[in-house]
């Protein structure tokens, strides 16, 4: 039995669980993780989470990652099986490109060897930066990954990003 | 730590051909730099360059022991040294590598590390192109040797041929089942089964350790059968197969290793390698193409460049009182042409004839988009209108001069989300990104019908995001097939139900 995994990250509010809810054959629900310090604090961490139901009879399991600051604590359950990694990314906030960077350095466990994607929401309201400037600042990183506009309510969008992101990882696949 | 790749240094290779061999071969090829005594198993060495001859000499003097591959358009006068004429597919790269595996002498003591300052070195020392006899055995002595003290090279070849026969047979069989799982597919979850060694802090380690228990019985949101349960059960099983996982040994230059070699090539196999080359068999070749300036995109592109220069809004009435504004500057366009209007005036030839679309190019300064368009007119970004007018001007056809046969590059994802849809255009995308490919080879190496390949090239050229390769390093790799990924097969399922949820 496999646990393949597709994760979505990005900045609270930017629409991991809409994104979730897109394309989940379950209802999403809220997987919690408890971490416990040194000096006995517990910390919980929520993650968002769905299923994607395949014809196989196999599942996909789909990750909303936690804020920044979490992501070490939960790395090795996100890094389980990960196919790869859509990052959702604001484009209304300021310097979106800075933070899809910042982003992509911090899944760098996620980013590596493992597809991704990127998904601008409300660039249409805000379509500066303009999305050519996602790709030199990924270029420059030798990045050569899908970046697309998106609204995660549009299943469409969704669907679309992470079929891009697939034949970015193989594109044999048929 | 399994390994299952190639471990291949490069020399003589500018940035982009390393970064373009580095990602076309992704999948198969590990580069490793600098040249390294423990990790390289084999250096691939560019002579093109101006110092080509000069680096290749410098590399033999350092390294006379180390298996070769030398890459140049035309074949040097260097022995007993594989040679791959460029360009090169990534498959006959890989023939190359086991080639000079089986080439290369018996290792002696060679230096741990070469920093690449190739010129003076090798002139000084006067290195020779031809090694010394003494030192490098002839080719049917290695071979020789090669047999003796390999575990029979020929059984390795059947099980290369066999598991290409099991492909060909059963196309659609899973590689993600457990009885089939590749090498790569082992030794990848076993890396991914590993504790992070150092990454994390010890404090929280530990805490994480206590609380999955915790979660799986406190937080009633967990499932059973949910991977935080199965990742148990998987790295148990991981750690199982671990033990039989080959283990790349340290390269030994007398030995290639041959099951890694099959494994490789058995993973790399595509199941679709028979596909027919689908280029348009069209009695007359000028059908391939159309003139972009013989049809109303050619006025919009017209439009867009003189308002970049000026500011200043294109204007083009089409049909009565359908209208065309280009706003370039902000790239907008605003229209009150229907779906139907837009194929109409898409294909229809400029001109005053009675087909013709009689369309005046006329720039209109200092007002604003909204304003001249009106009321009943719809925005579109600018990207996605030339792009949809470009497919169904293209129906199927590259704009003129377009080469076949020559390189051409991709040079960003399209924002697809956005662009009217091209059948296969993100599958072609994602490989034409990668690597510099005529509009045939395309075609023939994604089974993609030519028509829909020519259709993308005319969207993406005519929105400045495709076009001719010109660079030798675009010339260098020959491409083929794509890289088979170990979950090919998992991936075909996903977007089998993402397609009919679509």
């Amino acid at each position: 039995m496999s646990d393949n995994k597709i994760i979505f990250a990005g900045p609270p509010g930017v629409g991991v669980t809409t994104a979730i809810k897109a394309i989940s054959d379950i209802p999403p629900e809220i997987k919690k993780k408890k971490l416990v310090d040194d000096k006995g604090n517990t910390t919980t961490i929520e993650m968002d989470y769905g299923i994607l139901k395949l014809d196989s009879g196999d599942q996909i399991y789909l990750y909303g990652a936690p804020e920044r600051a979490k992501l070490e604590h939960v790395r090795e359950t996100l890094k389980q099986g990960c196919i790869g990694l859509v990052l959702l990314i604001n484009n209304a906030e300021k310097d979106p490109v800075g933070t899809m960077l910042q982003y992509m350095e911090d899944c760098q466990f996620l980013v590596e060897k493992k597809g991704m994607a990127v998904g601008l929401t409300r660039y249409e309201d805000s379509p500066l930066p303009d999305i050519n400037d996602f790709h030199i600042a990924l270029r420059e990183k030798k990045h050569n990954i899908p970046v697309f506009s998106v609204d995660g309510h549009e299943k469409n969008d969704i669907i679309t990003i992470i079929r891009a992101m697939l034949y970015n990882l193989d594109s044999g696949v048929n | 730590m399994a390994k299952s790749k190639f471990t291949i240094s490069l020399l003589g290779f500018d940035q982009r051909s390393a970064d373009m061999l580095g990602e076309a071969t992704r999948r198969t090829m590990q580069i490793v730099d600098p040249i390294s005594k423990d990790d390289t198993q084999v250096v691939v060495v560019d002579i093109d360059g101006p110092e080509g001859m000069a680096i290749w000499e410098n590399f033999r003097q350092q390294w006379p022991h180390m298996p070769a591959v030398v890459t140049s358009e035309n074949e040097p006068n260097i022995n007993q040294v594989s040679f791959a004429e460029k360009p090169f597919t990534v498959e006959a790269l890989i023939d190359n590598i086991t080639e000079a595996m089986i080439l290369a002498p018996a290792a002696e003591e060679e230096p741990e590390e070469i920093s690449v300052a190739p010129t003076e070195t090798a002139t000084e020392e006067g290195a020779s192109l031809t090694p010394e006899p003494d030192s490098e055995p002839a080719l049917e002595e290695i071979t020789e040797n090669v047999g003796e003290s390999l575990p029979a090279f020929d059984r390795a070849s059947e099980a290369i041929t066999d598991t290409a026969q099991l492909e060909e047979i059963s196309p659609e069989s899973s590689m993600d089942t457990p009885d089939e799982l590749s090498l790569e597919t082992i030794a990848d979850d076993t890396d991914e089964s590993l504790p992070p060694l150092g990454e994390a802090t010890p404090a929280i380690t530990a805490a994480e350790e206590v609380t999955n228990e915790e979660t799986d019985e406190a937080v009633t949101e967990t499932e059973p059968g949910e991977p935080e349960t199965e990742l148990e059960t998987t790295t148990a099983e991981s750690k199982d197969m671990e033990d039989d996982t080959f283990e790349a040994p340290a390269p030994d230059k007398a030995m290639p290793p041959l099951s890694q070699i099959a494994g490789i090539l058995s993973s790399h196999t595509s199941s679709n390698s028979d596909s027919t080359i689908r280029k348009l068999d069209t009695p007359n070749p000028d059908e391939n193409y159309f003139d972009p300036d013989a049809h109303i995109i050619g006025l919009v592109l017209k439009g867009i460049t003189e308002g970049e220069e000026t500011g200043a809004i294109a204007k083009l009435a089409c049909l009565l009182d359908r209208t065309i504004y280009v706003d370039a500057s902000n790239k907008r366009v605003c229209s009150n042409l229907k779906d139907i209007h837009m194929r109409q005036i898409a294909i229809a030839p400029l001109g005053k004839g009675e087909n013709g679309l009689d369309t005046q190019l006329e720039m209109i300064e200092s007002k604003s988009l909204e304003e001249l368009a009106g009321l009943d007119g719809s925005m579109y970004p600018m990207e996605s209108f030339v792009w949809e007018l470009a497919v169904l001007t293209s129906k199927g056809r590259a704009p003129k001069g377009t080469p076949m046969d020559e390189p051409t590059y991709l040079m960003q994802w399209p924002n697809f989300t956005r662009l009217s849809v091209v059948p296969y255009a993100m599958k072609v995308a994602a490989y034409w990104l990668r690597l510099p490919s005529s509009l045939y080879d395309l075609s023939e190496n994604l089974d993609v019908p030519l028509c829909d390949i020519l259709s993308l090239y005319s969207a993406a050229s005519l929105t400045g995001l495709a076009g001719t390769a010109k660079r030798n390093s675009d010339r260098m790799l020959r491409p083929g097939k794509p890289e088979k990924h170990e979950k090919r097969n998992l991936f075909g399922s996903i977007m089998g139900s993402l397609k009919k949820n679509n």
